[in-house]
């Protein structure tokens, strides 16, 4: 949605001050806002086809006449243009979901929500009885509260300075319409006129001879406390956090402070008797008062601050625990600017599918970021157990590199994070190994399109030289892409590239074999180890032992060419296949070999996850890969 | 541009104590910095109150602010940086930090309310970190939280959040 962001920019263009524009409320947020009292509503079992249902019948002039018709609601603004209050009222008869046409799902609930506004004991006194769970006084308070607007402004047209002595001013102004409107006085038990019920309900529940023993102990708590009576009589500024434990058997009896007014100890107490009353009415409530009071909880913090906590939480903990902790925290956990974040900061490749720069340019709520990020993960995952499956068995790798590939960019981070494996990890080597071809099928891409433009077939062998030694696990592309770039099936170079592919199709099906040092001659010549490094006597590169021969098992023109009847020991002497620095796979006699008993050797360590799993500080070399015998 | 050498303001908490700080300080609060610099010119003589915020926990956020008066102040509305979400903390952070809860969640409420970003920070990072390697349960009695989940819903959201899901 492209509105919110010509809408910013418009505010910027009229130049309006930086911290306004950010806090323009922003159509998308706008949206939110709406969805979210969307949300509440079908929370509530009003869904809009209910609600539009229920609005059919209901005849908003008559609202007395509602009653006859069964169900009903009622939806206005109250108050004026600055300040508005919008109200939904459900009107039910008898306190049962009359109407026929109601769902049987909403007609559970709306029962449901009654019964659990008609405490037991007021049902057989008074039907008509509801006991508010926010008092008027409160409601007024509060009222008055926004109405002086002491220290933000709740409309768009009041846009002014705001200084500190406008808010002092309000800010008197609300003390003194509190004042004038006796709210204060209006919180306080009439001390002798109780109500009568309430007097039945405490004499049932609570005798009076209990009650006045308890007013006594209080007391002399009281004055051990504070050492006089006379003290307890004094003055407005001993007001006290005092302790009163509830009468047993009382739900939910446990010690509670409590503001304690000591002048007026008894219609304080009379406030404590009434709390199991309360605990009828909102349990919730209740136990919640009672967790607040025990210590502190992660609950009392507000929204913005549990978003910013959970934008530290890895992504795997808020789905799979913070999201099952409670309602709100799953909820907060669930927001889509969360999960946009860490699809945008836990992942650095996008394949180009997914489109993500429009995305991340796109308003938030057009996206489905918790989805993706769940996507991604699991491919992930899916990649990682391939990655462990191609390096248990040595077979079908071909399928599995396809297999990753498939998913193209998608795949990157998470061959990157193979790539960076832990040095301590088991088989960090051959890890870091096996994904730079994944790398590499990634870029062969654009060189074989390149290749596809250019027509330039001569530099196919010299791929295919690279290709058999290095990364055979790239046959597929091969098949795919430069197989169907010769013009005719039977040409030389088309039937030479086909006869390599069957070649190494044949190797990944095939177990490589383990050739033991079960001769004699073998324990006896053979010096020296695979995965040992050395150093060239004559040329000086740096390689890796990967194989052995007893002797020199080269044919005659090799042996001729190389001179190897010039060396000091000639053909009789063992053999070695290593593999040298510049990648290359050389065959060296052993004399030539000067065995280093150093570290690791950095330009070797890329290519030895090709055969070896990981190095061995101790003994200096080269652990081989289990299943990848040469 | 008044600036004095060690010029300094009183903070008053919510139960009245004054504390005297050395201005700097009491500017790692965004909100402090700019009611500053909106009454610029005129003189301060009184303190100024911070409601919401008692004495202990003023006092608390103070002695972090002191010791991090030096540290460049991040831009007001850069949140790239705290997205990078390490959630390391630095040793004398690591240190203030080792407070009982309800302490910690004054400090955060505090210092949301005063617009100290870093802090809050190390605050939702400290708070973050303890939430790591913890099952659902043992999360909730840590932080005592109320289960208001039926063990169905539980169950379906437990199912909702798999990834092996496929789009």
């Amino acid at each position: 949605m492209k509105f919110a962001h010509e809408f910013q920019a418009a505010l910027i263009r009229e130049g309006f001050p930086p911290h306004w524009v950010n806090s323009a409320v922003p159509y998308g947020q706008l949206k939110k806002i709406i969805k979210k009292v969307t949300i509440e509503l079908r929370d509530l079992g009003l869904d809009s086809s209910t609600l539009s249902q229920l609005v059919s019948e209901a005849d908003p002039n008559s609202p007395s006449e509602i009653g006859e018709n069964g169900v009903a609601f009622q939806y206005d603004f109250d108050g004026d243009k600055t300040l508005f209050q919008p109200k939904l009222t459900l009107l039910l008869r008898d306190g049962l979901a009359v109407d026929a046409t109601l769902s049987p799902d909403t007609r559970e609930f709306l029962q449901k929500l009654v019964s659990q506004q008609r405490p037991e004991h007021l049902n057989s006194a008074n039907e008509e009885r509801l006991i508010p769970v926010m008092t008027n006084e409160w409601r007024e308070l509060f009222e008055i509260y926004l109405q002086a607007m002491v220290f933000f402004s709740t409309h768009e047209k009041d846009r002014g300075t705001r200084d500190s002595s406008t808010a002092a001013k309000q800010l008197q102004w609300f003390q003194a319409e509190v004042v004038k409107r006796n709210i204060v006085e209006s919180f306080k038990l009439p001390a002798n006129n109780i109500d009568p019920e309430l007097e039945r309900y405490l004499e049932k529940y609570f005798p009076k001879e209990a009650r006045e023993k308890r007013i006594a102990v209080e007391t002399e708590r009281g004055k051990e406390l504070f050492g006089t009576t006379d003290k307890c009589n004094a003055t407005e500024q001993d007001r006290v956090q005092f302790e009163v434990t509830l009468p047993n058997g009382s739900p939910g009896s446990a010690t509670r402070g409590w503001p304690y007014d000591l002048p007026n100890y008894r219609d304080n107490f009379l406030i404590h008797d009434r709390l199991p009353m309360i605990a009828l009415v909102d349990d919730e409530f209740i136990t919640n008062m009672a967790r607040h009071h025990d210590s502190p909880s992660l609950d009392d913090l507000p929204d913005e601050v549990l978003q910013h906590i959970l934008d530290f939480v890895p992504a795997e903990d808020a789905l799979r625990k913070t999201s099952l902790i409670s309602k709100r925290l799953h909820i907060l956990s669930s927001q889509q600017l969360l999960w946009r974040n860490h699809c945008e900061y836990d992942f650095t490749y996008w394949d180009a599918r997914h489109g993500m720069p429009d995305k991340l340019d796109a308003d938030i709520g057009e996206v489905d970021w918790k989805a993706l990020y769940k996507y991604r993960r699991k491919i992930e995952q899916d990649v990682g157990d391939v990655l462990d499956s191609i390096l248990k068995s040595q077979t079908g790798r071909i399928e599995k590199y396809k297999n990753i590939s498939v998913h193209g960019y998608d795949a990157k981070d998470a061959l990157l994070r193979h790539c960076s494996a832990d040095e301590d990890q088991e088989d960090a080597l051959a890890r870091r190994r096996t994904n730079t071809p994944g790398l590499v099928v990634r870029t062969s891409r654009n060189i074989l399109a390149s290749i596809q433009e250019f027509r330039a077939q001569p530099i196919v062998p010299l791929i295919l030289e690279k290709y058999e030694r290095l990364y055979p696990m790239d046959c597929h592309l091969l098949e795919k892409y430069i197989c169907p770039l010769y013009p005719d099936v039977n040409d030389v170079g088309h039937l030479d590239l086909q006869e390599t592919l069957r070649v190494v199709r044949a190797a990944d099906s095939t177990p490589k074999q383990r050739r033991p040092r079960d001769s004699q001659a073998s324990r006896e010549s053979v010096r020296y180890k695979v995965g040992q490094v050395f150093r060239h006597r004559r040329y000086a590169y740096m390689a890796v032992i990967i194989g052995w021969d007893v002797e020199c098992g080269m044919n005659p023109h090799w042996i001729a060419s190389n001179g190897v009847d010039n060396l000091s020991r000639g053909r009789n002497q063992s053999f070695y296949h290593v593999l040298v620095e510049d990648t290359s796979i050389r065959y060296v006699a052993e004399e030539n070999i000067e065995i280093l008993e150093t570290d690791e050797v950095d330009s070797l360590k890329s290519l030895a996850g090709r055969y070896f799993k990981r190095w061995d500080k101790e003994k200096k070399k080269n652990v081989q890969n289990e299943q990848d015998y040469v | 541009m008044s600036e004095g050498p060690a010029q300094t303001i009183v903070l008053q908490s919510n139960d009245n104590v004054a504390i005297t700080v050395e201005r700097k300080v009491a500017e790692r609060s965004m909100l402090i910095k700019n009611m500053l610099e909106d009454l610029a010119g005129s003189e301060l003589d009184s303190a100024i109150p911070i409601p919401n915020v008692n004495e202990s926990v003023l006092k608390k956020v103070i002695e972090w602010c002191e010791h991090h008066k030096n540290d460049p102040q991040t831009a007001a509305d850069d949140d790239s940086d705290s997205r990078k979400k390490t959630t390391d903390i630095e040793e004398w952070d690591q240190k203030f930090m080792q407070v009982d809860q309800e302490m910690l969640f004054e400090i955060i409420l505090a210092s949301n309310y005063l617009d100290i970003k870093p802090l809050l920070d190390v605050g939702c990072k400290t708070v973050a970190n303890m939430i790591k390697g913890k099952s659902p349960e043992e999360i909730r009695k840590t932080f005592n939280i109320t289960n208001d989940f039926t063990p169905e819903e539980e169950e379906q959201i437990r199912r909702e959040n798999e990834w092996a899901e496929d789009r």
